[in-house]
């Protein structure tokens, strides 16, 4: 180790350890100061800790996986070193790393286990010295920030082209935007993905952000689809088409059954909805490169409790809440179709925020399939900065303008909650808003601070 | 006009596939229903690449991927450009967003090359650097009888810069935003019935007078005579706390 590094370590920590003295919890700082002194700290820290690094990456799908992969190889006994969603970019990454950096041992995790958000993961990626990247999904998302998904898809293309040849991608075989990441490159592929046509096959729910080859721009043929752009499909021009999935999901009645490795076993699992399906089957396919005992590790996901705002479920006096992350058309279509297709009517909560993090543009929710809430929607509450936008949105779609309640700070939420009937109440937010409702929550100890 | 001869229109949806990505299709569901909610019966037609050009009342084309456009601007060349032309010049109305706005003028040039447009609007559209990204106020006079200013509410992304030919009127002008081109000010066109510009947002949900004109043009030019339309109260004041919150 370099003096230069040496200093920024040391400076870094001495950031953190003041912010502790003041009770500030910022994640970024340290990471800020010390890569000012260092411009080269990451790659070197990714040097200095040892163990496999694994990164994950997406659009949808990220902030599940990289728990849910965490649980498994804790309970197998593996020391992870994981980051949150909040410091998924360079300097949280930074600060994580400097805080478990010690000069003294160096061997104190077995693996570390990096979510990266999608656009900076082309930066991050020959720093971080990776031995996996996982690809989850591909969608349109905050266009504004990240741009058209083509883009992205490209951006990814050439990081990958310039990472040494011993990283292993694992992929998802049913997104033509992620496996067509694996037709143009020497590393090794792995896929991951649904054995066989469904049983209940129907037309996609939510919207398609990939219809043409990401190769060639042909159109493409789907067999079927299983949400939004996802499914079987090939390239009605070149030769592109989806590869067989090494690990995969089967949906056979009421019952979910994994293949991989050979083995058949029947899933038993909390999380809802096929798109976490895909989440789980990317957390085996990365198992099995690891050579973990897989039974095991289907076993450990049983008891898996969801992340902070991913299907996560609250107790509020007699009621229930789940409260679900939205950023995306496909994301909160997605949610809908999982929640609200089925079962009695029920009341929901909106938040809709326009700030950075969530993406100034809010018009994607046009593009959101609310067709579900003219039939199972009681009361709506709306809130967030754009609350209007998302009533026209939804007045447009046939909602009675009655059954809309508006809240102007995330205080009243609950006294609106309790004059509700149903006892079981769904929240849709976008990121910064479930951060305002985290906070509220904290205070109102419905839940324990969401720890990093 | 009785209510025996019920008042209908056919709206069509151009490249719903290759060029939706920016939620443009809310423009649709508009004005679906806001024909809908004045006894209006309306049928929404489709048509993508490879298929025959639909005939209807009132046309919208959104935006979408650079790449999707140029398979479009190919499928959209010879009758297909011709048949638009034809409805431009007959006063048939058209929404235009973004790609779809691009796609009408004469060409969208990339460095040397052109990739050629169908050219009902004599108005040219030039690759930029920078992404022109954000909220937008636009003012604009052209759908008040009274001639009273009005504003209209949107969202930009785009990267192309789009000029007008001299002869050619602004949609509006720019008070926050970029507009066209990020240089003059002016931001969309209307030529005849047709509307070209870069708002999205969507556009017509929060800017509801665009829709009715829009609508009012549609019934003007297929019956050939003016028909009021009346006063809707469904939407009006979230209309104008959606739109308080940019302004």
């Amino acid at each position: 180790m370099d003096l230069k590094c040496f200093i920024a370590i040391l400076i870094g920590k001495l950031v953190f350890f003041i912010n502790k003295l003041f009770g500030r919890s910022g994640t970024a700082l340290p990471g800020l100061v010390a890569q000012t002194i260092d411009k080269n700290i990451l790659f070197k820290l990714s040097s200095a800790l040892e163990g496999k690094t694994i990164i994950i990456t997406g659009t949808n799908g990220k902030t599940t996986i990289s728990h849910l992969l965490t649980h498994i190889l804790t309970q197998s006994g593996n020391k992870v070193l994981h980051n949150t969603a909040g410091s998924n970019l360079e300097r949280g990454i930074i600060s994580l790393y400097l805080n478990n950096f010690s000069f003294i041992s160096k061997k104190r995790y077995d693996l570390k286990v990096l979510e990266i958000d999608e656009a900076a993961l082309n930066s991050l990626a020959n720093k971080l010295k990776p031995d996996v990247i996982i690809f989850s999904s591909l969608f349109r998302d905050q266009l504004d920030r990240y741009g058209e998904v083509n883009t992205v898809r490209d951006k990814w293309q050439r990081t990958i082209n310039q990472l040494p040849d011993n990283v292993t991608l694992i992929l998802n075989a049913d997104d033509p935007g992620i496996a067509s990441l694996g037709v143009k490159t020497n590393k090794k592929t792995i896929h991951f993905g649904i054995c066989k046509k469904p049983a209940q096959n129907s037309e996609p729910f939510s919207p398609l952000d990939f219809n043409r080859c990401p190769l060639c721009n042909h159109p493409l043929n789907f067999k079927y689809h299983t949400l939004s752009h996802f499914g079987d499909y090939s390239c009605r021009h070149c030769s592109f088409k989806r590869p067989v999935p090494q690990v995969c999901f089967e949906l056979t009645g009421n019952k979910t059954i994994i293949n991989a490795d050979k083995k058949r076993s029947v899933l038993n699992t909390n999380l809802q909805g096929i798109y976490n399906l895909y989440n789980i089957t990317a957390v085996l396919t990365i198992a099995l490169y690891l050579k973990k005992d897989l039974k095991q590790a289907i076993e450990n996901i049983r008891n898996f409790k969801p992340a902070f705002g991913r299907q996560e479920k609250l107790q509020f006096k007699n009621k229930i809440l789940t409260i679900l992350l939205v950023k995306n058309p496909t994301g909160f279509s997605e949610v809908i179709r999982t929640y609200l297709t089925q079962g009695k009517k029920k009341d929901v909560v909106i938040l809709l925020n326009d700030k950075i993090a969530d993406g100034t543009d809010v018009s994607w929710i046009w593009d959101v399939n609310f067709s579900p809430f003219t039939k199972s929607v009681n009361k709506i509450i709306l809130g967030g900065t754009r609350r209007y936008d998302m009533a026209l949105r939804l007045i447009y779609e046939g909602i009675d303008r009655n059954s809309l309640v508006f809240i102007e700070k995330a205080d009243e939420i609950l006294n609106q909650i309790d004059a509700f009937d149903s006892k079981d109440l769904y929240i849709f937010t976008t990121y910064t808003a479930l951060l305002t409702l985290e906070k509220l929550f904290v205070k109102n100890n419905l839940k324990k601070k969401w720890e990093d | 006009m009785g209510r025996l001869n019920k008042l209908s229109l056919t709206i069509a949806h151009l490249y719903p596939n290759s060029m939706s990505t920016y939620g443009d299709r809310g423009n649709i569901l508009v004005l679906q229903k806001r024909a809908m909610w004045r006894g209006i019966n309306t049928r929404i037609v489709y048509s993508d690449i490879g298929d025959k050009f639909p005939k209807a009342d009132l046309y919208f084309w959104g935006g979408g991927q650079d790449t999707q456009q140029v398979a479009v601007s190919k499928d959209v060349k010879g009758v297909n450009s011709k048949i638009i032309k034809r409805l431009v010049q007959n006063y048939v109305p058209f929404l235009l967003i973004c790609g779809g706005y691009q796609l009408m003028g004469d060409y969208y040039q990339v460095g040397d090359k052109k990739i050629s447009g169908v050219g009902a609007l004599d108005v040219y559209t030039k690759a930029g650097s920078k992404r022109m990204i954000g909220n937008t106020v636009i003012k604009t006079k052209l759908f008040s009888t009274q001639d009273k200013n009005q504003i209209i509410i949107g969202f930009e992304n785009h990267s192309g810069k789009t000029y007008l030919s001299n002869n050619l009127q602004p949609l509006g002008k720019v008070i926050k935003g970029y507009g066209n081109n990020g240089e003059d000010k002016t931001e969309g066109v209307l030529y005849k019935n047709t509307i070209g510009c870069y708002q999205h947002g969507p556009l017509l949900p929060k800017n509801p007078f665009i829709a009715d004109w829009l609508l009012s043009k549609a019934l003007e030019v297929k019956y050939n005579k003016k028909i009021p339309l009346t006063e809707l109260e469904v939407d009006k004041e979230i209309t104008s706390k959606a739109r308080s919150v940019l302004i």
